[in-house]
This record gives structure tokens, C-alpha cells and sequence, in this order.
């Protein structure tokens, strides 16, 4: 792997005149959400949020994120729970049988942030605190990989990184636990989704549990910068999901296996050296000095567009205007994709579907033809009654 | 905030009013009115939950002006019948007996004495107690200092402690942060029962709050059932017995270390160091 120096420099040319911005779990995850959509990990790799890529390259509005209402519930959610030392997610656990009572180890690390300036200095003063974060974070790591009994059962707010492509990003997990029988910890994440038992709404669980995943892969991180090798022995893919019980202000504790997550999203990171040169080769092609910070340019990287984009993708109404304008049959869902793949947009299946001037040009064209003209033939007696 | 915030916000009340009283006149002409539609009558009451809640704004605006006026709390006034917010502190903190979060010591000062001790009051105040420390120890009997981890014994701002209690009461072990949890509870149990015949009403609001606060232990009474103070009481003595014991050893410890350090480092903790020496996989931790 070359130089970080060199690293950082390529990655700032591709990004134009925009400014690197720390993508956080959800950011690093959307890295394994649309594996073959080339747009989004272009930018998640140079540090582009799609946010500002929407707002600062395409000069379009942003209608991305959670709305503040929700926002506020779940910090006022994350603040009951964390509060008195961690008192109720304690209790918790203690109630799950997953720790003892005596195993009330708990450490906020944000306790210790030292005091912020005022002025000018602030912002150092902000750095110096993630900095001291993730300093104590690592002490306890430690402490628990050593097996001191000092570690703590419970780390509220810890301090980890990911790598990506050389560029360490920061990650806080809600909380990591560990029983003082476990070998180590594992992270927690805390969503005010309503649990509704099987009814959850299985796209909040299935984003909680992309997040974990990341908790993991900077935990196994952590161990591998700590000296250890077999870091997926020592921290497993599993995390837990605190969700709230609807009508109480108590959580309701799901352990979780992220086998996928975490296997896709360390596959992602794995490839990503790899995707960063066929990026800029790509970029390259087009004209000399190319950037992700021109629309012309971002526009010319290929997309994949799903319905489920907007769940994750600021960029997704952008890319869908981008479905609309082409006739991608994406529109009609990923079955309807599937299955009209061959006729490759949502007019050139019309044109099958009539037989106009424009015959079947493939085999498979022709298969698609036959296929859609029985399938009309049968809507057509089935609207006339027969 | 001086004294023309105060007439500014009365000002923006009295116009509000007027808007109140013009949005009544307007609701009861429509609701006369019979070809109004349904969406007129939504409309207009809108109009006056939204005026509302402007008012409820204002007058809580007004509420937090008004206590944050100097001659409230803020500047030291020898003058003045109020006492410095740094000796209020310090006297919540010997009533609670151990280190806990400036939002405790607010919401206890609050139900307690009636007194109100802004939460963002005390970033300011750890900074000039340290800078008052720094000029001169010996110019006031006791601070309000951090409390200090046993680990690293450095400090941990968000945690507020007196300096005159010994080193071991003013060290967060690995435990501590649960028995203090618990400490605080039994205070509020106790300053209740020195009210219950005094003041049946700030009785009553310390057991509830005890009773909130009292959730996370096992064997207390659940929400939505009569707070029971000495089901609360028992519950986090039992706990207390089980896990103090090994922390408080765990505490003296550190304390003997603590008392090693110079001076202002006991009060006010070790520098805080970035290194990534941190400690090694199968070593001690430095």
C-alpha cells in the first residue's frame, strides 16, 4: 500500500475543490448498501458525503436525514438510558441475565473531555478531546484483552476508527459490553425504533444492524492495531440492538448475528485500494484533470439506482430523475429490472410489447417479446371477461 | 441578560396579546358565520394553538431571564441577599456526599431548597474555580472540583466534587459510577425524611424524583405502582453491599497515589496525555 501522504493527496485531487468530510458508521457503511453503484463508493472513498454532493456539485436540494421530531426522540431516548452512569441500560442487561449485578463496571468517556475554549481555539480544543477519546477508549481495550478485571462491563460512547484506503475515520458506537467472562466486547447500538416484535419495521433493523457492523469491523480493527491477529476469533460478529418499547421510556435488548454485514462491508473496505485506481483510470478516460466536484463529471460515473437508495442516499432522487430520463425499468422495482433486462429500458419494452417498426434486435429480445405479447394476450381476455 | 431583555420580552407579550385577542374575535365571527366550512373553523384554531404556544415560549424566556439576572445568580454581590451559585454547589454536594452530574445537583437544588442552579451555569464555574485555585488555595476553605479517575487519575469535568472530601470520595472507580447512582438516591431518601414533617409537598416531590431515579434497581417498586421509599431504601442498600466493598479498595488505592502528586494535581487531576504508548496486549498498562 503506498505512503498515507501519498494517499491523502490523490484522494484530495479527486475531490476537486471539496472538502473531505468524516462519513461516521452510516457513511462508511453505505460503502457495502450498493456494491455495484461505482457513484456512491467514488464518493464515500474520497470523503464526499452524498448529501453535499447533491447540494454542492448538482446545486440541488438536499431531502436527505431524519426529521427532527425523530432526531430529538431518539437523543432524549439515548440521554434516559445513558444517564446516571448508564443506570437503566444497565438494568438492562442485569434483567437479560447477560451481566451479573456485581458487573456494573461502567465508563462514560465523554466524562472526561477536558473543558472547550472559547475563541479561535475551540476547534483545536474539540480535536484534542476526540483525541483523548480515543486514547481512554484504547486504555480499556487493552485492560479487557489483558484481562484485567479493572475493564469495564460497559464503555458508553467509546472511541474507534476505520481505515479507509489509508484514511483512518472515526467511529463512536453507542456503547460496547462485555461480560467479565467474555473475551470482549461487543458493540451496542441504541435506536428509539419502536419494537414491535415481529411487526419492527424491518428497514429500521436492517440500518441499526449495518451500523453494528461497523462497531464490529472497527473493534476487530483496534485489536489487529493491538497486536493481535486473530481478531475475528476475539471479536465476533454479533452486536445488540436497544430499541424502545412503545408507550414506556424502557428499551427492549436484541442480540443480533451481523455475519453478512460484517462480511460485506470488510469485503468493501478490502477492495476499495483496488476501486480508487480503476476510479481514477475512469476518471482519466474522460478528460485530464477530472473531479468528482464537477456534476459532468459525477454524472459520467455509473449508478445503480434501486428503490431502496432513499432510504440511505441523498443522492437517490437525483439518480431516479437520472432512472426516469433513460427509462430504466428499475422504476417499475427490481423484479421488473430482472425480467426486462434484456430490453434494457421501459420504452424499448413497449416497442417489443407492440411490435412496432423495430423487431426483436437479440434472441433475448425475442424471448421477451414472446413472453410480454402472451402475458398482454392474457391481460386482454382477462379485461373482456373471457 | 439585563434588564431591557426582560422589558423587550414583556413588550413582544403585550403585542401578542393583542394578536390573541383578535384571533378570538375572528374564531367567534366564523363560528357565527353559518356558510363557514369546517376548514375555516381548523384554520383560524390553528391559528390560536400556534399563538399559544408562542405565549408559553415567551413566558418561559421571561422565567429563565429573570433567575439569570445578576442580581439573581452570577456575579458575586456582598450586597445582595443571594448567595454565590459556588457556595449553593457546595452545599447540594455535602447534603448528596458523593461526586455526581451537575443536572442532579440542579434538579435536588430545585426540589429540595427551591433554588435554581442553571446546568450551563457550570462550565463557567469549574473554570474559575480552577483559576481561583490557581492564584490562591488558601483563599477559600473548600472548591468545586472534578472528580477524578482512578485509572489515570485524571480529571472528569462532567462530574462535580468538593474539594474537601478525602481523595477516595472524590475517585470514580470502576464501580463508582453505579454506587454513587445509588448514593445519590439514598440522599434524596434521607433529605426526604427530614422534610416528611415540615413540608409534605417537597416531601412528596423528592420521593417521586427518588422514585425516577430509582428505575434501574432491582427490587423497586416498577412505574406506574405507589413509590415505596423503603422498598427504594433496601433495595439500594442491598446493592450497595454486594458491590462497594471491592470498589472502595479499589479507591483507597488510587487515593494513595493521588496524595503522591503535587498540590493542585490532588484537586484538579493529572494532564491529560495523547500517546500511543497506551499499553500492550499481554503487558501492564502503563
Amino acid at each position: 500500500m503506498k505512503p498515507v501522504g501519498d494517499m491523502q493527496a490523490r484522494l484530495a485531487r479527486l475531490r476537486g475543490v471539496l472538502h473531505a468530510e468524516e462519513p461516521g458508521a452510516r457513511g462508511i457503511e453505505r460503502v457495502a448498501r450498493n456494491p455495484a453503484c461505482t457513484r456512491l463508493r467514488a464518493l464515500t472513498m474520497v470523503s464526499i458525503t452524498p448529501a453535499t454532493a447533491v447540494k454542492n456539485v448538482y446545486g440541488e436540494t438536499v431531502f436527505e436525514g431524519q426529521s427532527p421530531f425523530a432526531l430529538a426522540a431518539g437523543n432524549r431516548f439515548e440521554e434516559d438510558l445513558f444517564a446516571s452512569g448508564a443506570a437503566k441500560l444497565l438494568e438492562l442487561y442485569v434483567s437479560a441475565g447477560r451481566l451479573e449485578a456485581q458487573e456494573c463496571k461502567v465508563v462514560v468517556v465523554p466524562d472526561h473531555d477536558r473543558p472547550l475554549q472559547a475563541g479561535p481555539g475551540r476547534k483545536q480544543s474539540i480535536q484534542r478531546n476526540m483525541a483523548l477519546r480515543r486514547n481512554l477508549t484504547r486504555q480499556f481495550l487493552t485492560l479487557k484483552l489483558n484481562g484485567d478485571p479493572r475493564a469495564p462491563n460497559i464503555i458508553i460512547k467509546p472511541r474507534l476508527s476505520v481505515s479507509l484506503l489509508g484514511v483512518e475515520h472515526d467511529i463512536e458506537p453507542d456503547a460496547l459490553v462485555s461480560a467479565d467472562s467474555e473475551r470482549f466486547y461487543r458493540p451496542v447500538e441504541v435506536k428509539s425504533y419502536p419494537d414491535r416484535a415481529g411487526k419492527t419495521d424491518l428497514t429500521d433493523i436492517r440500518s441499526a444492524c449495518r451500523q453494528a457492523a461497523v462497531g464490529v469491523v472497527a473493534l476487530r480493527s483496534a485489536v489487529d492495531n493491538l497486536g493481535l491477529l486473530n481478531h475475528d476469533e476475539i471479536v465476533t460478529a454479533m452486536a445488540d440492538l436497544v430499541l424502545k418499547i412503545p408507550g414506556y421510556s424502557a428499551g427492549s435488548l436484541r442480540p443480533m448475528t451481523l455475519s453478512g454485514e460484517v462480511d460485506s462491508l470488510e469485503r468493501a473496505l478490502n477492495e476499495a485500494p483496488r476501486n480508487l485506481e480503476e476510479l481514477e483510470a475512469l476518471l482519466a478516460d474522460i478528460t485530464r484533470n477530472a473531479t468528482l466536484s464537477d456534476s459532468k463529471i459525477l454524472d459520467s460515473i455509473p449508478n445503480n439506482y434501486l428503490p431502496e437508495c432513499r432510504e440511505y442516499c441523498a443522492l437517490a432522487l437525483h439518480c431516479k430523475q437520472e432512472a426516469v430520463s433513460s427509462g430504466n425499468p428499475v422504476l417499475l422495482g427490481k423484479r421488473a429490472s430482472e425480467e426486462l433486462a434484456a430490453a434494457g429500458s421501459l420504452g424499448r419494452t413497449l416497442d417489443l410489447l407492440r411490435s412496432r417498426e423495430q423487431p426483436a434486435r437479440t434472441e433475448a429480445e425475442e424471448i421477451l417479446q414472446a413472453e410480454l405479447q402472451e402475458v398482454f394476450h392474457d391481460y386482454q381476455e382477462v379485461l373482456n371477461g373471457r | 441578560m439585563k434588564k431591557d431583555g426582560k422589558a423587550q420580552i414583556q413588550r413582544q407579550l403585550g403585542l401578542l396579546a393583542k394578536k390573541q385577542l383578535e384571533a378570538a374575535e375572528k374564531f367567534q365571527a366564523v363560528l357565527k358565520d353559518a356558510n363557514a366550512t369546517p376548514s375555516d373553523i381548523e384554520g383560524l384554531a390553528r391559528e390560536q394553538g400556534r399563538l399559544a404556544s408562542r405565549q408559553a415560549q415567551l413566558i418561559a424566556t421571561l422565567r429563565v431571564v429573570n433567575l439569570e439576572a445578576p442580581d439573581q445568580f452570577g456575579a458575586y454581590d456582598v450586597a445582595s441577599a443571594q448567595r454565590p451559585l459556588r457556595e449553593q454547589v457546595l452545599d447540594v454536594l455535602e447534603v448528596i456526599g458523593v461526586p455526581t452530574s451537575p443536572r442532579f445537583v440542579s434538579q435536588f437544588a430545585a426540589i429540595r431548597y427551591g433554588s435554581s442552579l442553571p446546568i450551563a451555569r457550570f462550565a463557567s464555574l469549574r473554570r474559575d474555580e480552577e483559576r481561583g485555585y490557581t492564584k490562591d488555595p488558601t483563599s477559600r476553605p473548600a472548591w468545586v472540583v472534578p472528580a477524578i479517575n482512578a485509572l489515570g487519575l485524571v480529571a472528569m469535568p462532567r462530574i462535580v466534587a468538593s474539594s474537601a472530601w478525602k481523595p477516595e470520595f472524590r475517585l470514580i472507580g470502576s464501580r463508582t459510577l453505579r454506587i454513587n447512582h445509588l448514593r445519590c438516591i439514598l440522599a434524596v431518601l434521607t433529605a426526604g425524611d427530614e422534610l416528611r414533617k415540615i413540608d409534605e409537598h417537597r416531601f412528596e416531590q423528592l420521593v417521586t424524583f427518588a422514585f425516577q431515579y430509582s428505575q434501574s434497581i432491582i427490587g423497586t417498586p416498577a412505574p406506574g405502582d405507589t413509590p415505596d421509599v423503603e422498598r427504594i431504601r433496601e433495595a439500594a442498600q442491598a446493592e450497595l453491599t454486594r458491590i462497594e466493598p471491592a470498589d472502595i479498595e479499589d479507591r483507597l488505592a488510587a487515593a494513595e497515589k493521588l496524595e503522591r502528586l503535587p498540590g493542585a494535581m490532588q484537586f484538579w487531576g493529572r494532564p491529560s496525555v495523547i500517546s500511543e504508548a497506551v499499553g500492550r496486549v499481554g503487558g501492564h498498562l502503563a
